[in-house]
């Protein structure tokens, strides 16, 4: 997203505010650091003008704590207490640089943000329990399945998921309980530093390709004469979701338009021009993406009154139900629920 | 989409460009930057950003001892010659592989993506495919079901071939074709009306709806041919003659309507359909206008029999139709009075046909008229040598077919005979059988007279079998009756049928026509016919015919 001229100076002076007060440490530092320094900083301060903009504190809140857990793994020749204090310091230098460049008005709220940021990560390292470890009902299945991918097994990886079909797993079950569920863990596990970023590439490239292996079944289904339509809009990357969500509805027998990720507003509306969807659906997944899809949907809605819309993905959990602010027909939080939604609106 | 391969030294020295040969030792300058290399399944995928093309181009990087090889991916000629011209300005910065979020990553997924989303579309385009060929598919069933006849909603001819084809190919069992014939059918449509005769074949669709067989049959129907397919050993003819039998009998038409079986029992899967049904067809003939057979099976002899058919016109030119001759007798002297001309056809490779086997074909091909004029040559030249010899003169019978009594130098042809053989008409006598009368007896009766008056002798053939009236017979111009072997094979003995017999005798006396007894094979026949005061008869048990021949000693 591109906030102007004033982010911009923002992100300089928070970068400068960091470097002079770490001069000497800084200038060891090879340029390449610096820049991935930099480029942290403006990645941080682009997710306090989601929250600024949207009006939601969690956006920035659980930001903080995923942010401090990377810092852990990334951070290892540090304690905790160095790693927490460096992560404080580093949003301070952020608060300061909002008090040098932003008009009064906007200020006092962006500060604000960026403390509660700052409490949520304290909150967090005073909680005695991170997490509580959820048992999914496909547990073995689950296990089975991120054994074979973490022993780069690719045939045994394809066959479990034809195997589990076979078995009488439901695909919707198979999709959201256990795929969606392993993915889930693969990205925790990756954020808690267990496992390097190319075996996280490498077990979502098989996973998909393990996906592609159900078409032919998926597309059998009987037609229902229905069809969606699901992009991931505006700088989306995170495709997934959205294809699961496609493969989904195909199974159920509603055909699908799949336009994949970062769909441009343009052709997103000329498809839907094209296509005469039933239903369009919105898929996101990083939370900075969520000022496009509020944009888009909007517009959707303006020009195609009653079209219905559908949104949904990883991005609205950090949001205090902001899709209750748009005009939309559904929200899912998966897929298997959101099929169910759509059926019960379209008259299934 | 172009590939190039560069190959550079450790210090990225560029050593060679394959495919395009440009100069050796280019030196990677300031503008090259390879901003980061990611690790991914062992290959090494980089970016080489051109600032002054504002371009990031992906590259795959091959680490060796010595050098890099670097495999650039979709590259326009333009960036080549761009790299041509400034490979000696470029700069290379060390990869950082710490630096791994960055938008790379998202290019690797995306074209990975990218690969998925096709596999994906052709995939669905795949069951798209199968989709619409299952409509046309269901679509044909439709269109079948339209090839039904529209009156009855049996199957027409074609659909009811492919349909046996498909029978064939998918079942291995043994099947019959029937084809179930209403005979006359033209005289209940033009007695009746149209509507009518389509209202029976309509009804008589429908009354197979009731033959229970707990098994599928196929129905097509083809004017006043029914088709049948249907399982071998169900032993279907029977059933079908049956119900048709009852059917018809029944039916509420003033009128008695007949049908013929033809079966086929398929033998040969690999003929065509149309094949084996002609092959029902043929079985059909055979038993065509005959009076007792309903029913016929197809066989090789009935084949043969229909080639052999096609051979008449030769088999006349190669002499192979014989004249025999059948004495008439006087009952009470057993002098004979006259001969019977009869054919016989002695084939040289099938041996001897009856007549029966040949002549309704020869009729219903309108090809007798042909036969029956050599016979009648041959019948002639008889006279004429029983003339020569001295032998006694007595008449020789001859048939004239129903057709040939249409045929416009009928009259001519005989007026010409007696002539040329120089004989004398009264000798040759002209055999007609009732149901030509009573076909058309305007028509009849006028060439009849005709002939009459060029002093031919008219003799009434099988009477009986049809079912003129007497007061019919009165107008006729005949001078003989020959009484069908019908009334000899009935109870002689029953009373009302003496009096019926003695009373046709009598009749034909005062009407001046003299009667003959056909086909006596029994001395009670003879003694029966001669206690009527019926003098002139055929006997089979003491004069049987014989080659014409036989009669010239």
């Amino acid at each position: 997203m591109d906030y102007g001229e004033e982010f911009q100076t923002l992100v300089d002076a928070a970068y400068k505010c960091e470097f002079n007060a770490n001069k000497e440490s800084f200038s060891s530092f090879e340029p390449n650091i610096l820049k991935i320094i930099y480029r942290d900083t403006r990645y941080n301060i682009d997710f306090l003008y989601t929250a600024y903009i949207l009006k939601e504190k969690k956006v920035i809140t659980k930001y903080a704590i995923w942010l401090y857990e990377l810092m852990l793994t990334v951070l290892k020749n540090k304690t905790e207490k160095e790693t927490l204090n460096y992560v404080l310091k580093h949003f301070d230098y952020i608060i300061q640089a909002i008090q040098q460049t932003i008009s009064k008005e906007k200020q006092e709220e962006l500060i604000v943000l960026m403390k509660q940021g700052k409490e949520a990560i304290q909150d967090y390292v005073n909680q005695d329990q991170h997490s509580i470890k959820k048992e999914s009902r496909y547990e073995k299945e689950i296990q089975d399945y991120l054994n074979c991918l973490f022993q780069k097994n690719r045939k045994e990886a394809l066959y479990l998921i034809q195997h589990y079909i076979h078995q009488g797993i439901p695909i919707n079950d198979l999709y959201v309980d256990i795929l969606a569920e392993s993915m889930r863990r693969i990205g925790s596990l990756w954020h808690h530093g267990k496992i390097s970023v190319d075996m996280e590439h490498y077990c979502t490239s098989m996973t998909q390709v393990a996906m592609s292996q159900l078409y032919p079944e998926i597309f059998s289904a009987k037609r229902k004469q229905k069809t969606i339509l699901c992009a991931c809009p505006g700088m989306e990357l995170h495709e997934m979701g959205a294809r699961m969500v496609v493969d989904v509805f195909e199974n159920d027998g509603w055909d699908s338009i799949y336009l994949g990720a970062a769909v441009p507003e343009e052709y997103l509306l000329k498809s839907i021009e094209e296509n005469q969807p039933d239903l369009v659906a919105l898929s996101i997944t990083m939370p900075q993406h969520l000022i496009d899809c509020q944009e888009i949907v909007f517009k959707i809605k303006k020009k195609y009154p009653n079209l219905k819309v559908a949104v949904g993905g990883h991005a609205f959990d950090s949001t205090d139900h902001l899709w209750k602010k748009w005009p939309i027909d559904i929200y899912a939080k998966d897929a298997r629920d959101f099929l169910l939604q759509a059926n019960q609106l379209l008259g299934d | 989409m172009k590939k190039s391969i560069i190959l550079c030294n450790k210090q990225w020295q560029v050593c060679k460009i394959l495919e395009h040969q440009i100069d050796d030792q280019i030196t990677l300058g300031s503008f090259l930057q390879l901003e980061s290399i990611i690790a991914y399944n062992k290959q090494e995928l980089a970016f080489l950003y051109v600032p002054s093309l504002k371009k990031k181009l992906p590259v795959i990087v091959h680490t060796y001892p010595k050098n890099y090889l670097l495999f650039l991916i979709d590259i326009e000629k333009e960036t080549l010659s761009f790299f041509k011209d400034y490979f000696h300005t470029l700069q290379f910065v060390e990869p950082s592989l710490n630096d791994l979020y960055q938008d790379e990553y998202y290019q690797i997924q995306q074209m990975n993506n990218q690969l998925l989303n096709t596999k994906r579309a052709l995939l669905k385009s795949n069951q798209q495919m199968k989709k619409l060929l299952e409509d046309i598919r269901q679509a044909n069933q439709t269109i079948n079901i339209l090839k039904r006849d529209h009156l009855t909603n049996l199957y027409c001819c074609q659909a009811f071939y492919q349909n046996v084809k498909k029978e064939l190919d998918d079942f291995q069992d043994t099947y019959d074709i029937l084809i179930l014939k209403i005979e006359h059918f033209k005289t209940i449509n033009e007695i009746f009306g149209k509507n009518i005769g389509n209202k029976l074949l309509k009804e008589y669709a429908l009354s197979l709806l009731g033959i229970d067989l707990k098994e599928k049959v196929l129905i097509g129907r083809e004017a006043t041919r029914f088709y049948f397919f249907v399982r071998h050993d169900l032993q279907f003819h029977e059933i079908l003659y049956k119900h048709a039998k009852k059917y018809f009998s029944n039916y509420p038409l003033p009128i008695s309507i007949s049908f013929k079986i033809g079966v086929y029992t398929i033998e040969d899967d690999s003929i065509a359909v149309e094949q084996m049904c002609s092959k029902a067809r043929l079985a059909l003939e055979e038993v065509k206008g005959h009076q007792r057979k309903n029913i016929a099976f197809y066989n090789k002899s009935l084949h043969e029999h229909l080639i052999l058919m096609h051979t008449v016109p030769y088999a006349i030119k190669n002499k192979e139709f014989q004249l025999y001759l059948q004495p008439k007798v006087n009952l009470k002297t057993k002098e004979i009075i006259g001969f019977e001309a009869l054919v016989r056809w002695i084939s040289p490779k099938y041996g001897l046909i009856p007549p029966n086997q040949f002549i309704p074909f020869l009729e219903k091909e309108n090809k007798i008229y042909e036969l029956d004029r050599y016979i009648w040559q041959e019948a002639c030249q008889i006279l004429k040598k029983r003339k020569e010899l001295h032998l006694k003169q007595v008449p020789i019978s001859i048939n004239v077919a129903q057709n040939d009594l249409y045929e416009k130098d009928l009259v001519e042809v005989f007026i010409n005979l007696v002539k040329q053989f120089d004989i004398d008409p009264t000798l040759l006598h002209l055999e007609i059988l009732e149901r030509a009368y009573k076909h058309d007896i305007d028509h009849v009766s006028s060439i009849v007279s005709k002939l009459q008056e060029n002093h031919f002798y008219i003799e009434m053939d099988d009477f009986g079998t049809g079912d003129s009236s007497l007061s019919t017979l009165s107008k006729m111009p005949i001078d003989l009756l020959k009484l069908d072997r019908e009334f000899l094979i009935n109870d002689i003995e029953s009373k009302k049928h003496i009096k019926v017999v003695e009373f046709i005798i009598h009749l034909a006396r005062e009407l001046d026509i003299e009667v003959l007894g056909e086909g006596i094979e029994t001395k009670q026949q003879e003694e029966f016919l001669l206690s009527l005061g019926c003098h002139l008869g055929q006997v089979y048990y003491y004069c049987k015919p014989q080659p014409a021949s036989y009669f010239l000693k």
